[in-house]
């Protein structure tokens, strides 16, 4: 299109004047408002929308991964045909007596809800591993293997490669009794395991 | 050992950023009574006829 | 203080945002943070299974219950913005910097908590951060009212910004139980509470006086905080409308003196 090509206006009018009116009304306040804001507004944006991303990205999270971070080995023991091979994170509290290293492989037993699992963890144990019955969350999944655990016999291990320390709500500055109780009272309570099973007694 | 360093950080981190907050806020407010025209001597506020006002606070 | 500061220089030159109330609690604020790092560093002992890491309960507990107290204050003032803010505005206005101050304060120690927690994480758990559904509700409180303190700075009309703020603050508080309570609720990483009921604490005495000072002090802290952020919000109120009142003045300059930019003379103030 030919910008210079005027035929199509009628020369009789005069062109249009330039608008020199103010760009708001004289009182307007609110446009004379968002005209001192307009430097403020950009940082604004840019925030908005990495904010709103961000919130994005963390409902995702959450709705993936955050309400059921692990099961429990009595859960995991029961689903285990479902689970097969799959990665998944269990939880437990390691039997003291059960602790061997071989050739910086860990093995151990867990125990949750009267259940428990062999453990092969592969990589370097927590720090707080070494506290009696510390609870720990496990990442990794199930192996077909007979290995003996303390209240019979199991056709899988769990083999593990990332370990979590999961520790209680509990605080205390009390020495060896406090360690002891480290396992709640009741939590044999109902299993065919007994305490000496666990090497409790 | 390991310990100590991260808690010694953390406590670092916690008080350095509270200290660091408070003196945000704290410049924020005087620049805003500089620029407001509170911070003037009284007497020259006076002198060019500027009003002078405070906030309920003081 | 400058103490060449003439002695006509108003009250409030030299104060700016104190006042005596404020100054008595800020120098408790010092003190009882100095008596929080003797205590939680050297007088406190070892936790049995943590180690020396049970320190970090010191600062952590504390600054989550500041977040979590300044969010709720905030939700409370943005709903009675709402409720009384249209019959009394000079109220709406007070709730609103109440509300903007809480929720400024309260990001401050959402983000203390995120960083303390994830030290402490480090030392217990093995790792910094998991996708856990404390952790993650936390990051959410945590974006969320940033995005409420963004909400805030969009230039508007004052009654539009602050009611617009006020629901904003509602719908974010929301995610507050949500967060608190999701290690009942959920499988998590992260331990259930240990200060649920103070008469049956699963804190054993020495450590259990330490945190409770130890909150007692973050507590101060905060509403020093909180005062002096309120009493910039009214600063930054008053600068707002008095480069209105320039703006507009220099508007009816402009129409009297064509030529000239006002909007440019209410830039410079």
């Amino acid at each position: 299109m030919d910008v210079n090509d005027r035929s199509g206006l009628d020369d009789s009018e005069p062109p249009p004047a330039l608008d020199l009116t103010p760009r708001h009304g004289l009182d307007d306040v609110d446009a004379i408002r968002r005209e001192l804001g307009k430097g403020k507004k950009r940082w604004i944006t840019v925030a908005g929308v990495l904010i709103v991303f961000a919130f994005g990205f963390l409902v995702v999270q959450f709705l993936q991964d955050a309400t059921v971070f692990f099961r429990n080995v009595d859960q995991a023991v029961a689903e285990r045909d479902e689970l097969g091979d799959r990665r998944f994170r269990i939880q437990g509290r390691v039997i003291p007596d059960s602790v061997e290293v071989i050739d910086d492989v860990v093995t151990f037993e867990i125990l949750h809800g009267c259940a428990t699992a062999a453990v092969r963890h592969l990589t370097d144990p927590a720090e707080l591993f070494d506290n009696p019955w510390i609870p720990v969350v496990l990442d990794g999944s199930w192996k077909p293997q007979t290995v003996k655990l303390v209240g019979g016999t199991d056709d899988y291990v769990f083999e593990s490669d990332r370990m979590l320390i999961n520790h209680t709500n509990e605080y205390s500055s009390n020495n060896a009794e406090q360690v002891e109780s480290n396992l709640p009272d009741d939590f044999l309570v109902g299993c065919d395991l007994t305490r000496n099973d666990v090497g409790l007694d | 050992m390991e310990s100590w360093g991260m808690i010694l950080t953390g406590y670092g981190i916690v008080f350095g950023a509270l200290l660091g907050y408070a003196l945000v806020v704290l410049r924020r407010g005087r620049r805003l009574v500089d620029q407001l025209g509170l911070g003037e001597l009284v007497t020259e506020a006076a002198e060019v006829g500027e009003h002078h006002e405070e906030p309920p606070w003081t | 203080m400058n103490s060449a500061i003439p002695e006509t220089t108003s009250q409030f030159a030299r104060s700016a945002t104190a006042s005596i109330p404020t100054r008595v609690l800020g120098c408790l604020a010092v003190a009882s943070l100095a008596a929080v790092a003797l205590l939680g560093l050297v007088v406190s002992p070892r936790d049995v299974n943590q180690g020396e890491a049970v320190r970090f309960m010191y600062l952590h507990l504390p600054v989550i219950w500041i977040a979590y107290a300044s969010f709720v204050l905030a939700a409370v003032a943005s709903a009675l913005l709402l409720w009384k803010g249209a019959a009394r505005p000079d109220k709406g206005r007070h709730y609103d910097r109440l509300a903007g101050a809480a929720a400024e304060v309260g990001v401050f120690f959402t983000a203390l908590t995120i960083i303390t927690g994830a030290m402490w994480g480090r030392l217990t758990w093995g790792v910094y951060w998991q996708w856990d559904a404390r952790l993650t509700t936390t990051a959410i409180m945590f974006v969320s009212y940033l995005g409420y303190l963004a909400l805030r700075q969009i230039p508007a009309e004052p009654v539009v910004r602050s009611k617009r703020a006020a629901i904003a603050s509602l719908l974010a508080a929301v995610n507050l139980p949500l967060g608190h309570y999701s290690v009942d609720w959920g499988v998590t990483l992260h331990q259930e509470a240990s200060l649920s009921s103070l008469s049956d604490p699963l804190i054993t005495g020495d450590m259990l006086v330490v945190l409770v000072f130890s909150v007692m002090s973050f507590t101060i802290v905060a509403a020093w905080l909180m005062v002096h952020r309120y009493r910039v919000i009214r600063l930054e109120e008053i600068f707002e409308e008095e480069g209105l009142e320039t703006a507009l003045a220099a508007r009816r300059a402009e129409v009297d003196q064509p030529g000239e930019s006002g909007l440019e003379t209410a830039g410079a103030l």
